[in-house]
Parts: C-alpha cells; structure tokens; sequence
C-alpha cells in the first residue's frame, strides 16, 4: 500500500496540471483582494458588503453561483481571516480542488497505465485509497498556498496584515481542509465510477457553483409534499457546509461540519473503492 | 514433466447475451512460449485480460503457479502484461513512466531502468515524451513496463502490432532471449502466425472464443510438412511394403490413413510396390501445409483470414 502512495504521489508532483491550477489560484485570490482592498476603501462599497453578509447570516439558501464577500464590519480592518474567510465561502479554493481531483483521479484510467499495475495488486480498490491519500496531500497544499498568497495579497492590497484571532482562524482553517477534502473524495469517485472526464468536470463545476442546491430544493420540497415536514438538505452536505460554516462559528456548528465530511468522505470512498475492485479494467 | 504456470478450466466471459471467451481450458508449462492464434474478436484478448486480472471470468477458474481463487492476489505481482494499447502516460518520458511502475514494485536498484530502456531500445529516448514517440517506441515501452518486477509470467497481447520488420526483428529477439535467459513463461497472442511460428514452443488456437486446438509445435510441424497421404481401408499392410522400400519415416494417422515423409518424390513406386503387394490404394495425393491455411482449416474462415 505505501508503494501504491508512493507511486501516485511521484505521479502528482510530476503533473503538471497541479502547477497551473495553484498559480491560477493564486492569480484569482490576488485579484478577489486587489478588488476587496479597492471597495474596501470605498465607504459605500464597504457598507453594502456589510449589508449582503448581514442577509446571508440569516438565510439558509445558497446563492447560484461564485462570489466573494468578506465579513468586516465598515470601519474596521480585514483581517486574513475575512479574506480567507470569504475566498473559501465563495468557493474559490473549491474549484480547483474539484478540477484538480477528477484529473488525478481519472488519468491512469484515460491513459490505460492501470493496465500495467491494475492486475498486479492484491486489492485493487488500495489503488483508490492511495489516491485519497494523496488528494489530501494536495488539499492540504492548495490550502498553505491559499494562506501564503492571501498574507502577501493583503499586506500589498489593503496596506497592513491583521491576521485575527488565531486559534479561530486554525478551526476554520483545519475544518474547511476536510470539508474540501470531503470534496475532492466525493469528486474523485463520481470520475471513477462515471469513466467519462467531462461530465465528470461539469458535475464538479457546478458543485463549486451551487447548482446542487436546485436539487436539494426539489428533494426538500418533495418531501414535505409528502410527509409534511421541513428538512433541511443544505447544511447536511459538503458543499452546503463549505458555504454555511460561519467565520466565528461554534464548536458546535465545527464539529457538525466535520461530522458531515467525514461521513461523505468515507461513504464516497469505499463505494467507489467497491466499483472499482469489481468491475474489470477496460 | 513439466510444471505448468498457467491452467484454466473451463474459463468463461459474458457481457450481456454476447460469450467472448467459452469454457476455455488451458495448460500453459514453465519456460514454454504459448502462441494464442485467432482473428480478430476472437476472444484473445478477452482471455488474457482473465489471465492478467485485468477482467473477472464469468464462470471457471484460473490457476497460476499453483494457486487458486483467494490465493491468486499473492502471485499476481508475478506476471508482466501488455494488453492492447501500451498504456502509457503521454506527458511523461518513457524513464518516468517506467519510474512509476518501480515505485509500485517499491524497486529502488541502481540503473533498473536503464537496464530495461536498454533491453527494449528505448536507451536514447532521452527527454522525449512518450506522446511523441512512434507506434514502435510506445509498443516497446510497454514491453519494458511489462517486465518491471522481474515477471515469471508475461502475458504479451499482440506485441508486434504496428512496428516495422526491423522492430519485429527486436521484439522476437527480445522475446527469445528472455524465454532462453530467464526462463520466462510467455504467452504471446498474434494474428501473424508466421512471425509466430518463430518463437513459440506450444500452441492455442482460439475461434469464436472456444479454444479450438492445443498443440505443440513439433507436433504442428509434422502436420504442416510436406507428406504423400494414403487413403486405405488396410493401413497395417502398408507398414511391411515401407519398410522393405527402406521408408522409415511415416505414420499411420488413422483405420483409413497414412502419411509418408520420406521419399515422397517416389509416389509412382510406392503406388506399384502397394498395388502389387494386394493392397487397395483409393487415393494417393502429395500434401503441404502452410501454417496459415492449417489454421485457415481448422476454423473453416477462408474468406475472412487475415495472414501475412
């Protein structure tokens, strides 16, 4: 197994799409900051931003789409953690996540190179779980360059670097990796189960762009048709958790949200881990 | 008598209402090459992809190096495989592909992969991405990821598709040399039955996903060699006549039958010295075979061969 991990770790660090997809990130999360620094010195810029968050405190429906608003209050400093805070709300780092995972996950079976270890493995489904392991690796990373980006972006763009209260920022931060890595788990396995990379692709896009909510509101709405009752879909997903997950959010409400991750994270994974062991290599 | 590292029993694929591959059973012993003859859609592949585990059989059993069921994850990392395509990272140079399948054998020697880049003349390929590789190159290279891991047993699907007669050359050596070096057991599947006939001991013919014929090539030769054949109802009074004519080489095939290898070219006498020993000869023809219109013959498919 840890040859398996090995041998797919090498096979990530010499992608070249993991690269471009961090670089174009950072260019993203430089130019979210540059925009957010430019209205933030703009005092109705700034009050409106406040508005909008004050809204979606209270609402439990996602917005269609991406953007990014950021939680501080006219009158006082962003912090990293606003701007971090707000990025990943908006599912920028989501994004590249997702694009990231069904590439990786899906190449050695585009290419055929699973023809040349998929039968040589006592267990084929370990060839998934070494690629779990190593979405997590990358997850992890595309999060440190996340913040390292975000900590130069707001000492150019705002002119000073608070970073807010740490030990929050480490919550949300740890939090939001496993919501993400949930993420890429639950991307990974739609790519190996589907076998087909662009509807694989669009799925997860549109993940990232909050179109699932279209569907948990048809789910939502079925049943209290018929069983008259009110469910809330939304916060029980990853996706939905990604987004809800307050700045200075409860233990309660973290611990909930990881919760949710680990659940999905592990049903996606071994159903695709038994797809994969059971159906033959073409 | 020789160990066998491949045995199948009655070995079937079913996708669907369609049977790719039925009731094969199959020996396949230690240091032979096994040559798997049949045309296209003829369930070759289908059958090596069982072999390689690469697809789970329908029904029956595979058992290799003496293992079976459960235990067949323990040997698998002892077989090598090119099925189909070489499947192959593109932007990845023929090193680095090589490099991958050495990390998932957790293979860390010392010049390993220049060895095997040597012994598939892949050594100047150099930077060069595999994506811009000729058919040859990646052909080759998949051969060479076959053999990461030192394989017992390498399963070789159509190798020579696609290379020139020089790279066939280089292949077939290749394969020669490891079979005699090594002692490796190769199954080798091809629809190129002469280059075939170079290089394998043993012998399968598949159609229509039946295993049709087993046989050795010694045995494959005889029947394709030149021969006088008798068409008798007394064989057994043929034996004296042959043998005072000094005629050593021959064989009695069956009640109706005999093939005579030796002085063919004296079938005017041989008739006179039967007919005049009281023997009733119905017929008396010369025949050869090329291995191409044996097997032609033995699955009926004259209009569909494909032979080189």
């Amino acid at each position: 197994m840890l040859n398996i991990i090995r041998m797919d770790f090498a096979r990530m660090m010499r992608s070249k799409s993991q690269y471009i997809l961090w670089i174009v990130m950072a260019g993203l999360l430089i130019l979210t900051t540059a925009t957010m620094g430019s209205e933030f010195r703009d005092p109705k810029a700034s009050a409106e931003n406040w508005a909008t968050i004050q809204d979606q405190a209270g609402e439990s429906a996602e917005n269609l789409g991406m953007y990014v608003t950021i939680p501080t209050k006219p009158g006082e400093k962003a912090t990293l953690y606003d701007l971090f805070y707000g990025n990943v709300q908006g599912k920028v780092e989501a994004i590249f996540v997702v694009i990231f995972a069904v590439l990786f996950a899906a190449s050695d079976i585009r290419c055929g190179y699973i023809k040349n270890i998929g039968g040589q493995c006592k267990r084929r489904s370990s060839l998934v779980l070494s690629k779990a392991v190593n979405l997590l690796i990358y997850t992890v990373l595309t999060f440190i360059i996340a913040l390292l980006v975000q900590v130069v972006s707001n000492q150019i763009f705002f002119g000073y670097l608070e970073i807010g209260p740490v030990s929050e920022l480490s919550a949300y931060v740890a939090v939001q990796i496993l919501l993400h890595y949930a993420l890429a788990l639950i991307v990974m396995a739609i790519a190996i189960m589907i076998s087909n990379n662009l509807i694989s692709m669009t799925l997860a896009i549109l993940m990232c762009m909050n179109m699932t909510m279209l569907l948990y509101a048809m789910i939502e709405k079925g049943i209290h048709s018929l069983f008259d009752k009110n469910v809330d879909l939304v916060t029980h997903t990853v996706t939905g958790s990604i987004s809800f997950l307050q700045a200075h959010g409860s233990s309660d409400a973290l611990f909930k949200a990881s919760l949710v991750a680990v659940i999905y994270g592990v049903v996606f994974t071994t159903v695709s881990a038994l797809v994969f062991q059971r159906r033959d290599i073409r | 008598m020789s160990q066998m590292i491949v045995k199948t029993q009655e070995l079937t694929k079913q996708y669907g209402h369609h049977r790719a591959v039925s009731s094969i059973s199959m020996r396949v012993r230690k240091g032979a090459v096994y040559g798997l003859i049949g045309r296209n859609g003829a369930g070759k592949t289908t059958f090596l992809k069982m072999l390689a585990g690469l697809a789970a059989p329908t029904k029956g059993e595979i058992e290799l190096f003496g293992r079976k069921g459960r235990e067949l994850g323990a040997v698998r990392s002892r077989i090598g495989c090119l099925i189909e395509a070489p499947g192959i990272y593109g932007n990845m140079t023929a090193y680095d592909n090589l490099d991958l399948k050495c990390r998932f054998f957790g293979i860390r020697k010392k010049g390993y992969i220049e060895d095997i880049l040597k012994l598939i003349g892949l050594s100047d390929s150099g930077k060069k991405k595999t994506k811009n590789f000729s058919l040859g190159m990646k052909q080759r290279l998949g051969i060479g990821l076959a053999l990461v891991g030192e394989p017992d047993l390498l399963l070789l699907d159509e190798p020579i598709n696609g290379l020139d007669p020089q790279g066939i050359v280089e292949v077939r050596d290749t394969i020669m040399r490891l079979n005699q070096e090594r002692n490796m057991t190769i199954v080798i599947s091809s629809h190129i039955l002469e280059e075939l006939s170079k290089i394998a001991t043993d012998y399968g013919i598949i159609h229509h996903g039946e295993l049709i014929q087993e046989i050795t090539r010694e045995e494959l030769m005889k029947r394709c060699v030149e021969r006088l054949e008798i068409a008798t109802d007394t064989p057994e009074m043929v034996v004296p006549v042959l043998d005072t004519m000094g005629i050593k080489r021959y064989q009695i095939v069956d009640s109706g039958h005999v093939w005579i290898f030796d002085g063919i070219d004296q079938s005017p006498t041989i008739n006179r010295e039967l007919v005049q020993a009281g023997i009733a000869v119905k017929e008396l023809k010369l025949c050869s075979e090329k291995l191409e219109n044996y097997y032609l013959n033995l699955t009926g498919g004259g209009s569909h061969a494909e032979y080189h």
